[in-house]
């Protein structure tokens, strides 16, 4: 395995997972984000992260120590000096991770590749004007990334084909899996997902089945291991409204636009689990899977 | 409750059907009989008090009416009669009977081999409970998930995976992707058993056509109209498995 140095910038959830599987891997990661209380907090997360893992047996206490030491945090931009690879998980927004690559351009070494993790927006806008179009990739985890074994690689216009070798490579060192597409809106999984999601939605509205019925549909006749309705209410009805518009808007393919009844539930304030009510009712609010 | 069954098709998705009905009731005292033909079981069908009788045909749509017909005069009057067809609703079939209560209809979904999966349609003239739950009971028992769908075309499995298949196919023409990486995207990213390539090629590409093209005229939605590329791996005998190739090349 080779010495490379990552850096991870933001440290919310897709980055905290982010930061757990580059030390899981072995490499010293600088992890940034704006404020010292979202650094605790993602530091918290990336703890009980390998605490859990401790109880259930699937590290030891040496390796949860080895793991944790590999990661430094820190405010500064200025820490990614030597990185050879920084994957931003940043706000979802084209000016913000432009900007990010901006200054990230004037701090890192020449060569150093800088991935974007960004779900819906396009790869080739947010290379734009960095100073290294060349060197901008889109790698997209699957959350939650240390458990997800997939990564969606995409290259931008202006990506070099070296960029794209040395991203795939730098993936599989991290154990995960990579399927390729070319910057196209929605990648491979959300390309799937979100339309399906939105017809069994359609499905409901048009009384063709309850959510039960309709779920069961799902995981008996296709085996899938959750239900749409189970799975929209997991990842948040706001979350998939934004998901879909901005497929919908750059596809303007009917089946990407958001069913008006989940507008409806989202002015009701029923988003899922986080609020203890979305398609079915949950004894009380709070993520799928937190204590 | 019920107990005594046949189901009458030479497929092997009958077979399958019927195996994996009779391992799946265990303690029940239930009796599976399969026919493989109505010609070859007039008498048996005639003689026997059957509980229920299910016609797996799915083959031209006339020829499936009239087997029901066929069915429903050769039967003793108790016997219920459980079928499914994509392009012959089950409100179509009780207008055609002479005592249309004694029909269901029962959808064994299935991609290639049977799944847990059962729908039964409410036709649009009413409903005969009584029936429809004697069947969803002895199903259930038998390890099926058993829905009740009212009776529009595709009901809800084929309605929600139909357009899903044509984008993956479409997708896969666009050269958006590999078929490897499209597959592997939704069985490892979103942890589904298989990936809608290799589900082509098990449900095979000319079934694909007939369940699509059905579906898109009566529905009229373009997520329904099958792409060209599957048209044109049907002309070229390119319809999967059971061909020896399709997307992927089977031994």
């Amino acid at each position: 395995m080779q010495d490379f140095k990552v850096g991870v910038v933001g440290c919310g959830t897709m980055g905290a997972g982010i930061a757990i599987v580059m030390a899981r891997a072995g490499y010293q990661t600088i992890v940034q984000d704006v404020s010292e209380e979202r650094i605790a907090d993602g530091l918290k997360r990336i703890k009980g992260f390998f605490e859990g893992g401790l109880k259930r047996g699937k590290l030891t206490q040496q390796q949860l120590e080895e793991n944790l030491s590999r990661l430094k945090f820190t405010t500064e931009i200025e820490a990614f000096k030597d990185c050879d690879y920084v994957v931003e998980a940043v706000y979802e927004d084209v000016a913000v991770k432009q900007e990010l690559f901006r200054k990230l351009h004037d701090v890192c070494k020449p060569d150093a590749i800088f991935i974007s993790n960004t779900s819906t927006l396009s790869v080739t806008a947010i290379a734009n004007n960095t100073g290294r179009e060349d060197k901008v990739i889109g790698i997209h985890f699957c959350n939650p990334a240390p458990l997800m074994k997939l990564v969606e690689v995409s290259k931008a216009l202006q990506t070099s084909e070296e960029t794209y070798e040395r991203a795939v490579a730098f993936s599989e060192s991290i154990g995960k899996v990579v399927v390729t597409t070319n910057d196209t809106p929605g990648f491979l999984v959300n390309l799937f997902l979100v339309p399906f999601e939105n017809d069994c939605v359609r499905a409901l509205e048009q009384g063709l089945g309850t959510p039960e019925e309709i779920d069961a549909v799902i995981k008996n006749g296709f085996g899938y291991p959750m239900g749409t309705f189970e799975l929209l209410d997991v990842v948040g009805l706001d979350i998939h409204y934004e998901v879909s518009i901005s497929l919908y808007r750059q596809l303007k393919d009917e089946r990407f636009a958001p069913p008006p009844l989940i507008t409806k539930m989202i002015n009701a304030g029923y988003l899922g689990r986080k609020t203890g009510r979305g398609f079915y009712q949950y004894e009380k609010a709070g993520m799928f899977g937190s204590n | 409750m019920m107990n005594n069954l046949a189901f009458i098709g030479e497929q092997k998705f009958t077979a399958e059907l019927v195996e994996k009905i009779r391992s799946g009731s265990g303690e029940l005292p239930l009796k599976i009989t399969h026919l493989e033909t109505i010609e070859g079981a007039q008498s048996t069908l005639s003689s026997t008090e059957f509980d229920l009788v299910i016609d797996t045909f799915e083959g031209d749509a006339d020829i499936y009416l009239q087997r029901i017909l066929e069915i429903e005069n050769v039967l003793s009057k108790q016997t219920a009669i459980a079928a499914y067809h994509p392009q012959v609703s089950t409100t179509e079939i009780w207008s055609s009977m002479k005592q249309p209560e004694r029909f269901i209809g029962i959808h064994f979904f299935r991609i290639d081999q049977p799944t847990n999966l059962v729908e039964i349609v409410k036709p649009e003239q009413g409903d005969n409970v009584e029936l429809r739950c004697a069947i969803s009971q002895l199903l259930t028992s038998a390890g099926f998930s058993v829905v009740q769908i009212k009776d529009r075309p595709g009901l809800l499995a084929h309605r929600l995976l139909v357009p899903y298949l044509n984008q993956a196919a479409q997708v896969f023409d666009d050269s958006i992707a590999s078929a490897v990486d499209i597959d592997n995207s939704v069985i490892l990213g979103l942890g589904y058993p298989a990936g809608p390539l290799a589900l082509l090629d098990r449900i095979g590409i000319d079934r694909h056509l007939h369940i699509a093209e059905n579906l898109h005229r009566e529905l009229s939605y373009s997520k329904y109209h099958a792409p060209p590329i599957l048209k044109k791996m049907n002309q070229a005998g390119l319809i999967g498995k059971k061909a020896g190739k399709g997307f992927y090349s089977y031994e």
